[in-house]
């Protein structure tokens, strides 16, 4: 999956918004690896994920799953994807990640040079980077750059333009507010990284540059 | 596939709000799905969006009709490859997997991302010029969309499949550090001749001293440098070292 790299925004917004991956490996160590993914979802939750979703469950964070259910549901070859909206966040995860020493792949995806310091900080060396070489083609055709901050925080693309469009209406409108607003949209992303909180924010900033023609 | 049951339909229009590449049309105040359009990634009929419940699921019917479903689909798993949605492990598992090599680059083009979606035609356009370049296209164990070539060395796509629109899908392979420019050169090349948009993930091993050797040519092609990527720390065992 390349679900998580080539998320778009500002540097500031984009410094709040870093996805992490718990991902056993095919053919490696996919036999048997339930207890170790286990504790790092343990982990993930006591660091506090903005987001977080195990294939097994494919349901997210505010879609009424309990934490036990998450922990419950992970079987052989469950990967764990999750977002989170701090730098000192990821530094305690990848210091806990590396002190459990449970030997199952983890990536952090977000701004490479602050992911690398943060590693770097905790004494890991990147064995291997992906890089987003940004988009190509038929660039013409894509929605606005600032419904795109919306829709690629689902790489999946489930989260369509008009509902993001619809959302900052609603909220322009006062019929939800910005939170709510952000859970509308997060609800059709099926991997967990959708960061509402992020969402709110950017809500809050281009709501007042929206005009509506229905109330 | 999925359908809306016009004598069901109120033409609230919600279903048109969710769509993620408006194939939805309203016409006579009744919504419908266009099939041409369509690329099976049922996000109207996963969310419940409609309230009269008018949108129902038709039998997807042949293999391409199949495949454009779980590609579009992430919650569907793939049979292969065992991962769900178009994607597969790449960098994500390399600290063990080892399918990046020192000395290799990976690339995986996100073809029709994000949002556009992507006929299978670009998709083989993209690919055939990657493999003339000297790109070696990941393998079925390795990628969803090798299931419809039959021939990894060209890049050529089964011709009954072309016209299947897919809300994305990934090409994916490698070729050595010294080929990346030329692959790269045949990328730009090909962006001017396709109907939709790719993005475009360039994977690379970090050697002892921290550097990315791949960075090197982008600066010789007028490729920007990125700001965004994905860190494999290498906490997977056993611990691939070559």
């Amino acid at each position: 999956m390349t679900h998580s790299l080539h998320r778009e925004g500002t540097i500031d917004s984009l410094d709040k918004d870093y996805a992490v991956f718990i991902y056993p490996a095919r053919g490696y160590n996919y036999k048997g690896c339930e207890p170790r993914v286990r504790r790092l979802v343990e982990i993930v939750y006591q660091v506090g994920p903005a987001n977080m979703i195990a294939t097994t469950l494919r349901r997210n964070f505010y879609s009424g799953v309990t934490p036990e259910a998450v922990l419950d549901s992970i079987r052989e070859g469950c990967r764990v994807f999750s977002v989170f909206n701090s730098r000192d966040k990821i530094r305690e995860l990848l210091a806990r990640f590396k002190e459990a020493d449970q030997g199952i792949s983890i990536v952090v995806s977000g701004l490479i040079d602050r992911v690398r310091e943060i590693a770097a900080e905790v004494g890991l060396e990147p064995h291997t980077i992906n890089l987003s070489l940004g988009v190509h083609g038929a660039t013409g055709k894509l929605p606005a750059a600032d419904i795109r901050q919306f829709t690629t925080m689902c790489g999946h693309a489930m989260i369509a333009p008009g509902l993001v469009k619809d959302a900052l209406r609603k909220v322009k409108t006062g019929k939800i507010d910005s939170w709510d607003a952000s859970l509308l949209l997060a609800r059709p992303c099926a991997c967990g990284i959708y960061n509402p909180y992020r969402s709110r924010d950017l809500i809050e900033e281009l709501e007042p540059l929206y005009s509506v023609t229905r109330w | 596939m999925p359908a809306i049951d016009k004598e069901t339909c109120n033409g609230c229009r919600i279903c048109q709000t969710y769509c993620t590449v408006d194939a939805i049309e309203f016409d006579n105040r009744k919504c419908y799905i266009v099939p041409e359009l369509c690329t099976e990634c049922y996000v109207c009929l996963r969310m419940n969006v409609c309230p009269e419940n008018a949108i129902y699921a038709e039998e997807l019917v042949g293999f391409y009709k199949q495949f454009q479903h779980v590609i579009s689909d992430p919650v569907e798993n793939h049979g292969v490859t065992g991962v769900t949605g178009r994607g597969t492990e790449e960098v994500k598992t390399n600290d063990v997997s080892g399918r990046v090599k020192k000395g290799w680059i990976g690339l995986s083009i996100d073809m029709g991302r994000p949002g556009l979606g992507v006929y299978l035609r670009d998709a083989e356009r993209v690919a055939m010029a990657c493999a003339a370049a000297g790109f070696k296209l990941a393998p079925q164990e390795e990628s969803p969309l090798a299931a419809l070539m039959p021939d990894a060395t060209t890049g050529k796509l089964e011709d009954g499949c072309l016209d299947y629109r897919l809300l994305s899908v990934i090409i994916e392979g490698r070729c050595r550090e010294e080929q990346a420019k030329d692959v790269f050169r045949a990328l730009l090349k090909v962006e001017k001749e396709i109907d939709t948009v790719f993005s475009v993930g360039l994977i690379s091993r970090v050697d002892e001293n921290g550097n990315c050797r791949a960075l090197e040519f982008l600066d010789e092609l007028g490729i920007e440098r990125p700001h965004r990527g994905k860190v494999n720390p290498g906490l997977g065992k056993p611990l691939s070292i070559d």
